[in-house]
């Protein structure tokens, strides 16, 4: 138990007929910056408005710190939460704002003074008080939820798409300054996203979401490199999918009859000879080449965009429907500048880089 | 390019007339009652026979003018706070919970706007005949809270629609009760709809004369009293200074609450403070 500072203990949240949260189970550590990552209608907000006690679960348990509190309400857990609209008090200055959930502490006045300050201070708006909420810009809001919420000293810092409503270059930047924030207070933070970058720049481990499920809880690399099913494959980054059936099983490798890739050689293991597999191969994997070398994929290029430091093709492989999807980094000045559509290539990737998922 | 340019002002002539021609159809027919009120003669027509202010002398004279304003007052006051108190958890629950049927409720709402006051004044004094509760100015301030509500809901809806619902769950995530809540963020935010639906609700219970004539027993309101004075066609004069006055304060009342309204949305655009 200990490891679990949070335990979603297999928490169903219905709301009439639609499931927004399905039997998740959650352990989030102590200390961790954790994300919950999906797409619009997941159920990830759903489930940090379970942590926070503004929805209560139709089934199962939350805890915090060993302590149930899946009935308490908000304002006796031991969480705050940072808006997505940041719900900054309109009718309040900046210092009253950050003050707002001090005055039941009774703190005396000079105590309160300094723990605003230093909230103030730590958000980088040292002397802003005094200025009323609509004389803020969209990053100063952000910071005074933030420091709204982390003055209380919460065992747990809830954050709801809290970088949304940014510019991408504000974006980038808070990115950093939230993780900095977060590793100096030693605060667990629970962070909802739909930005898959976001949360695999930012987080210790990430918990992909869709349709009230949780598909899989890693940390940002395997979930890149060892996605568990499809869905996650696909919503993290870009992905190429091939249908194949296993054809040969032996001592931790299989062989994979793939049409029209021919056979390939994989390391998977609880793979029964004959049943159907997905193979997963990131773009960035397959290496391209004008001659014809062993065990490549004949394809014509149908579509090329060239990015700067690098470059994406869309390849045509007879017998797939779908284009494979190839991204080569431009190493020369010319890069891959010679191709442009219509080019014989040869496609190639080592064995490694494929994911054998179960279909 | 000459020709737009000649063109232009004529339409916008047009335009103006058409506004000059909607206010005065407006507003003429109002302004013959301060008009007469200060008109030297018993009887309600041209030419003026010259100038005076006797009227407004006997209005303030006037015990029984004084004792109906006293009760228009008394009523007025009491349906406003009743009605827009009433309407302000009916109008937080409607716009804050999924209630059972919140859409029918509303619709039920806004319907008894369309009841026809002759038709409800009816009904209640069949009701509390029926209850034998004896008529008085206290019963008459049940039927206008039940004619003030659906204009307070509206209002106050309004307003809260209009506001940001996760503030009030940033307060309460920030450790403040549902209750403490109400007051240091709803109550605040809402306040310019509260002081806009109390004036909204008094003037429609003092400018109400329907209800009030069937529910008030003994006791005159100010219409019923303007009513009851219409028989006496010397009494006529002193009538139009009182619907003169009437009519200055609710002008007043008018720009107060639409100074209410803008002041509450421009309130928070003060100057520049601190670095």
């Amino acid at each position: 138990m200990s490891e679990a500072y949070i335990h979603i203990d297999r928490v169903t949240k219905r709301f009439g007929a639609v499931t927004a949260v399905d039997a998740a189970d959650l352990k989030i550590r102590r200390g961790e910056f954790f994300s919950l990552l999906g797409p619009s209608g997941c159920g990830k907000t759903t489930l940090l408005r379970m942590i926070a006690g503004f929805d209560f679960p139709t089934d199962g348990e939350i805890f915090i710190d060993n302590n149930a509190v899946t009935a308490i309400p908000p304002n006796r857990r031991p969480s705050n939460m940072v808006f997505q609209s940041y719900a900054i008090f309109p009718h309040l200055n900046v210092f009253d704002n950050i003050a707002y959930g001090l005055r039941k502490l009774r703190l005396p006045r000079a105590e309160l003074t300094a723990r605003v300050e230093e909230a103030l201070a730590m958000i980088k708006l040292s002397g802003f008080g005094m200025r009323r909420a609509d004389e803020l810009s969209g990053g100063q809001r952000q910071r005074v939820a933030l420091a709204r919420a982390l003055v209380r000293r919460p065992k747990v810092l809830l954050l709801d798409e809290p970088l949304g409503a940014l510019d991408k270059r504000l974006r980038e930047a808070m990115q950093i300054e939230l993780r900095q924030l977060q590793k100096n207070v030693g605060i667990t933070f629970v962070f909802v996203t739909h930005d898959q970058e976001e949360a695999l720049s930012m987080s210790d481990r990430i918990a992909v979401m869709s349709n009230g499920k949780v598909l899989q809880v890693a940390e940002p690399r395997t979930l890149y490199e060892q996605p568990n099913c499809r869905e996650v494959a696909d919503f993290i980054g870009t992905m190429n999918f091939f249908e194949g059936t296993v054809s040969g099983v032996q001592n931790g490798r299989i062989a994979i009859d793939a049409g029209p890739l021919g056979t390939l050689q994989a390391t998977a293991d609880s793979f029964a000879s004959g049943a159907s597999v997905l193979i997963a191969v990131r773009p960035e994997k397959i290496s391209l080449s004008l001659a014809k070398i062993d065990s490549s994929v004949a394809g014509k290029i149908s579509a090329s965009a060239y990015l700067g430091e690098r470059s994406h093709f869309n390849v045509i492989v007879e017998g797939l429907q779908e284009p494979v999807s190839v991204a080569t980094q431009n190493v020369g000045r010319m890069g891959s500048a010679g191709l442009s559509g219509g080019e014989t290539v040869y496609l190639s990737w080592p064995a490694e880089a494929m994911v054998i998922l179960p279909i | 390019m000459s020709a737009r340019r000649t063109q232009r002002p004529r339409k916008g002539r047009g335009l103006l007339a058409y506004a000059i021609l909607y206010l005065a159809f407006l507003y003429v027919p109002v302004m013959f009652l301060p008009l007469f009120s200060f008109n030297n003669s018993m009887f309600i027509a041209f030419p003026l026979s010259g100038f005076t202010t006797q009227w407004y002398a006997q209005v303030w004279v006037d015990s029984a003018v004084q004792q109906a304003l006293w009760n228009s007052l008394k009523v007025g006051i009491t349906a406003a706070l009743v009605s827009t108190i009433l309407a302000v958890p009916a109008a937080k629950a409607l716009t804050r919970y999924r209630l059972p049927g919140d859409a029918s409720i509303l619709g039920l709402i806004s319907l008894s706007l369309f009841v026809p006051e002759i038709v409800l004044g009816i009904s209640l004094l069949i009701l509390l005949n029926a209850v034998a509760i004896p008529l008085s100015l206290m019963t008459v301030v049940l039927g206008h809270v039940v004619i003030c509500i659906p204009f307070a809901i509206t209002v106050l809806m309004s307003r809260m629609e209009g506001f940001d619902k996760s503030l009030e769950e940033a307060s309460l995530d920030l450790g403040e009760s549902g209750w403490m809540t109400f007051w240091r963020v709803t109550f605040p935010l809402v306040l310019p709809a509260i002081i806009s639906s109390l004036l909204l609700t008094f003037m429609v219970s003092f400018d109400d004369f329907l209800i009030a004539y069937f529910l008030a027993g003994t006791d005159a309101t100010l219409p019923i009293y303007i009513w009851g004075q219409l028989r006496f066609p010397y009494k006529l004069p002193t009538v139009l200074a009182l619907g003169a006055l009437i009519l200055m304060a609710s002008t007043v009342l008018v720009v107060f609450a639409e100074f209410v309204r803008s002041h509450g949305i421009e309130k928070g655009k003060r100057p520049m403070v601190g670095a």
